[in-house]
């Protein structure tokens, strides 16, 4: 095929695409929302896993131990749970440490920081502790279960488990994933049937034309191709129109979403790779749903 | 250049061709006549491979086209012309663009395209008419393009159904002179139709058929039903 009949078939793409105008947007505006749910969604799931990221290393559980627990206890504690299994690491807190940690996270509050000093060092009222990391997220609810079991319970005043924040962004990560698939598979089979519509009734319109060039000796792909293209038509155009508007959206929205999810560094970069990332997994689905759809319409309407 | 060998061609129930037999030499000018519903248009659409033969061969050149492959009719169609009976131009077009298709279709380049198709209508003798729309052109016209058309590949073969039908008959003289001229310069021509008077001055070869089957083959000859 030389470049003159490339630029052929496209010019006869485009003829199809304008000749039915207000269909081929139809088709468009069916495709760009299809791309927009994808990309809604890919923004959303993006976003939530790199929150979870980002606030998996905070996540621990932190036992507080009762005052009378002596430190060879500790020790016993210490050695038994770090046998564990899922158990990855275990940091003991002297009351000490936290009490400059308490002071350090308070410095800008004179009153509390005024209370605490009120205390003698041997008087400090706050706990040892320990702060313990385990090996998977899955893995904190079995280990605070066993340091509220009859075995440690005595031991410890307190056990805070802050792994259920997790656990719940990841539920809405999983929600995000089957209701955005869900949309997805329904939105897909709408736009393939649309666009499947619009490249029939091309075809119907074009039937003369088909015939004759048939039979002044064009080949069968070249009969076709201007079918395929005008649906790769519907495809990039929808493609831009939705790389458009989310490039827009992601750029306005950046500094709230950031602040929403606690993501310090949702900047330049981390967007621009999202949005390259959105536009090319537009760009394929949707070349690869018009591709699908012309070449159903084709074989069945098209009578070559 | 073509042979028809026992070609039998069937529509369902109806016989359209029933055991032809046929030798077209080049260079030739044949008539083919024959009533309406005889069978003439589907013995051009066999040779073309539009339709294929229930049984038989139609050889071209030695190549049977009754079993040549889908993707190599394009490029049969290509060396041979046709004017059919019910014309087919593109509406939207004009008689320029119509012939201009022809060699779009199959790859030819802008500026040979460029320089041929005036060349054809002017040998049509159409080149004023360029410009104008189907609608805008008489029934002579719109043959005389329709012929334009089916010549722009150089066809060895020009195959014409019914091109004078509808016209009057200083008209489809004029026709019939053109398809002679193109035969004087080397296209072998058929010609199918049922205009009498037209075939009887020819005085060129006459193959006469009645339902589906040939009844008569003449050189010099008669239109006699
Ligand atoms: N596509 C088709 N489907 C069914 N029957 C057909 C088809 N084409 C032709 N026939 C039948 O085959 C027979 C021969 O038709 P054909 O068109 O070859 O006749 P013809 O000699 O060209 O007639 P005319 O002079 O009216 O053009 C007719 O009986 C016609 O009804
Ligand atoms: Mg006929």
């Amino acid at each position: 095929m030389n470049l003159v009949t490339v630029n052929r078939l496209i010019r006869n793409g485009v003829t199809n695409f304008v000749r039915n105008i207000w269909l081929s947007i139809a088709a468009t505006s069916i495709m760009a929302i299809t791309l927009f749910i994808i990309s809604t969604i890919i923004v959303l799931y993006t976003l939530t896993t790199l929150s979870i990221d980002n606030i998996k290393d905070k996540v621990g559980i932190s036992a507080y131990f009762n005052n009378q627990v002596t430190d060879l206890e500790i020790q016993n504690v210490k050695q038994e749970l770090e046998a564990m299994a899922g158990v990855k690491q275990i940091e003991f807190i002297p009351k000490t440490v936290a009490k400059e940690k308490f002071i350090a996270t308070h410095k800008d509050e004179p009153l509390l920081l005024e209370t605490i000093n009120e205390f003698r060092d041997s008087e400090n009222p706050l706990p040892n502790s320990f702060a313990i990391k385990a090996y998977d997220l899955t893995d904190y609810s079995g280990i605070t279960s066993t340091l509220k079991s009859e075995r440690f319970a005595s031991y410890f005043q307190k056990i805070r488990d802050n792994s259920k924040v997790i656990d719940r962004l990841f539920k809405i990560t999983d929600a995000i994933k089957k209701l955005g698939l869900f949309l997805v598979a329904i939105f897909i089979v709408v736009t393939v049937m649309v666009m499947f519509n619009t490249i029939r009734l091309t075809i119907y319109n074009r039937r003369d034309e088909v015939e004759i060039m048939r039979l002044v000796g064009a080949t069968n792909w070249y009969i076709r191709w201007p079918f395929i293209i005008e649906a790769l038509l519907y495809a990039l155009l929808a493609s831009l129109v939705v790389g458009i508007v989310v490039f827009a959206l992601l750029f306005l929205l950046s500094n709230k979403v950031g602040a929403f999810l606690s993501l310090q560094d949702l900047g330049g970069t981390l967007l621009e790779a999202l949005f390259w990332k959105i536009l090319s997994v537009n760009v394929l689905s949707s070349v690869m749903l018009g591709i699908i759809a012309s070449l159903f319409a084709i074989r069945r309407y098209l009578r070559i | 250049m073509i042979k028809f060998d026992e070609v039998t061609k069937t529509y369902g129930k109806v016989i359209a061709l029933k055991n032809v037999s046929l030798e077209i030499h080049k260079d030739e000018f044949l008539s083919l006549v024959g009533q309406s519903g005889a069978g003439k248009s589907t013995l051009i659409s066999l040779i073309i491979g539009e339709e294929r033969p229930d049984s038989g061969r139609i050889l071209i050149d030695d190549i049977d086209v009754a079993r040549i492959r889908r993707t190599d009719i394009p490029f049969l169609r290509r060396k041979i012309g046709v004017v059919f009976q019910d014309i087919k131009l593109l509406r939207n077009r004009t008689a320029y663009e119509n012939v201009a298709f022809a060699m779009e279709v199959s790859g030819e380049k802008n500026n040979s395209i460029r320089k041929e198709v005036p060349k054809i209508l002017e040998m049509v003798g159409l080149e004023d008419k360029a410009k104008a729309f189907p609608h805008e052109m008489s029934g002579g016209e719109k043959q005389r393009i329709a012929i334009a058309r089916a010549l722009v590949h150089k066809p060895v073969l020009l195959l014409a159904d019914e091109p004078t039908g509808n016209l009057d008959s200083i008209n489809a003289w004029d026709i019939i002179q053109l398809l002679l001229k193109i035969n004087k310069n080397g296209t072998t021509v058929i010609l199918a139709t049922h205009a009498k008077d037209l075939v009887n001055s020819v005085k060129k070869r006459v193959v006469t058929i009645e339902k589906g089957e040939i009844v008569l083959d003449q050189q010099k000859g008669k239109y006699v039903l």
